[in-house]
């Protein structure tokens, strides 16, 4: 019997460990994540034999060829200027206008057909330009960029209203531990249809014993954040699109029990990249977010 | 961005990586989904796996293949093997594609995941017998120490009786939406 950790989603590389339970624990170095290799993953395990044959399966799987991985990486610029250049952002928002397009809709299009990872070929061996950098970014994480995503998830929490973190965050509320609390999306027992039996999930931060117990959140390095919205989450959406903030569906679904999941999941958006904006973007956003909430 | 650029003229390097601060093997792969696939097809595919020394390690094998006894595989199991590698290699899109079963053990999975990754790479191990994939939640002790609780829900508010550990075959967890837990709660089922 295995314990496979998916951490594709969460958890600071820089200060994650193997805990001693888990046998297999699987990072993704795709765009949207930290550290981001602009694509590949990473199995890690204590167990040298299933790695040497995993390893073995990979190396006999077809290779990315050094064309694939240069068209995959041209694909990436236009999302590399849009996530860093102010400019390039402004210049989009202009076109669309013109073109009267909406930024959600051309977002979501965008992204679907240039994901930050190849979402099929799941036998294909990774080019060697790929595994470069993987190597640079997972055995050297940036703990600075990390340090800088808590930072700035953190900030959008701290600048909303009590009232509106409850609202957007209403796991926070649940445990009463404010901004550090425990976000239990995936992982609470929900009794009733939304959000009841949170109060399960309360797990003071100041009771752990280690780090190596989570219970504290509020560093998950996905490069997106997951906040609740209500019932009328195309409303938000397009509020917060006027203000330039592109804010997408959240892109989770449910393993079994469909029903009952939706009705949280479909509440649910994520918030641009917290570590690829600035603070006073960041301000912004939660002005306009505390706007929507009043 | 640069050092990827960079990596695209260098030569062939290991797939395998050992990290030095805590010593566990780390695999290089396509894109994560891809190594969890591949991870799969390992344990359901390799009856038999090498120690790193050339030898068999027959107890890893065991495990690995959810196999508890030492003898060799009986018809059945062989024709299950037979089986599981019959897949259409003709596309590698796993939805398409990989045919094998979870050897009749099941697959405990947080409650949310994303939907064409590893959920469907276990959607599809499990696809002779859908029953075998059963969707856990945790559940905070009542003293609030940070310990949980694992849980089988009914869907109607209650929960179900847990699969016997000697049922299971793997436990994959998904930390989402920020969720960081211990795993204190998977060492019944070591």
């Amino acid at each position: 019997m295995l314990i496979v950790e998916d951490t594709v989603q969460g958890g600071p590389y820089s200060r994650w460990k193997a805990q001693p339970t888990v046998d297999v624990s699987l990072y993704s170095g795709g765009q949207d994540k930290l550290p981001t290799a602009l694509g590949g993953g990473i199995l890690a395990t204590r167990n040298q034999a299933l790695a040497e044959a995993v390893a073995r399966r990979v190396e006999a799987y077809k290779e990315e060829t050094l064309v694939q991985r240069m068209w995959f990486l041209l694909l990436k610029i236009p999302s590399y200027a849009l996530y860093n250049q102010t400019w390039a952002l402004t210049l989009l928002i202009w076109s669309l206008r013109i073109f009267n397009m909406t930024l959600f809709d051309t977002a979501h299009t965008y992204r679907k057909a240039n994901s930050g990872f190849d979402h099929d070929n799941f036998e294909r061996r990774p080019s060697a330009g790929l595994v470069m950098g993987l190597q640079q970014r997972f055995v050297n994480p940036v703990q600075a960029m990390e340090n800088l995503a808590i930072a700035h998830r953190k900030k959008l929490r701290v600048e909303l209203s009590p009232e509106a973190r409850a609202f957007y965050y209403p796991w926070y509320q649940a445990t009463g531990l404010g901004p550090d609390g425990v976000s239990p999306a995936g992982s609470t027992k929900t009794r009733s249809p939304l959000y009841s039996g949170m109060e399960r999930l309360s797990c003071p931060n100041d009771a752990l014993p280690t780090e190596d117990r989570w219970c504290n959140p509020s560093e998950d390095l996905c490069i997106y954040q997951h906040v609740h919205v209500g019932e009328d989450r195309t409303g938000f959406l397009r509020f917060m699109q006027q203000r330039g903030f592109v804010i997408m569906h959240q892109q989770t679904w449910a393993a079994q029990d469909a029903e009952r999941w939706n009705q949280v999941l479909e509440r649910m958006c994520i918030m641009p990249a917290p570590v690829a904006i600035s603070e006073a973007s960041i301000v912004a956003m939660a002005a306009g977010m505390e706007e929507w909430y009043v | 961005m640069w050092g990827a650029v960079a990596g695209l003229f260098s030569s062939k390097p290991e797939l395998l990586h050992t990290f030095e601060d805590d010593g566990r093997h780390g695999v290089y792969g396509y894109t994560c989904r891809s190594l969890f696939y591949t991870l799969v097809r390992e344990i359901h595919e390799a009856p038999v796996t090498e120690a790193a020394d050339g030898s068999r390690d027959e107890k890893l094998t065991r495990r690995l293949s959810g196999n508890t006894r030492a003898s060799s595989p009986s018809r059945e199991e062989r024709q299950q093997t037979e089986r599981d590698q019959s897949f259409d290699k003709s596309s590698n899109k796993v939805r398409k594609t990989h045919k094998w079963s979870c050897h009749g053990k099941k697959i405990l999975v947080s409650p949310l995941m994303h939907r064409n990754g590893f959920l469907a790479v276990m959607q599809n191990a499990c696809k002779d017998d859908p029953s075998r994939l059963v969707s856990l939640d945790l559940d905070a002790n009542a003293d609030c120490t940070g310990t949980w609780r694992l849980v089988v829900p009914d869907g109607e508010g209650g929960e179900s009786p847990m699969p016997d550990p000697s049922e299971v075959g793997m436990i994959v967890v998904t930390h989402l939406f920020g969720v960081r837990y211990g795993m204190d709660w998977c060492e019944p089922y070591r």
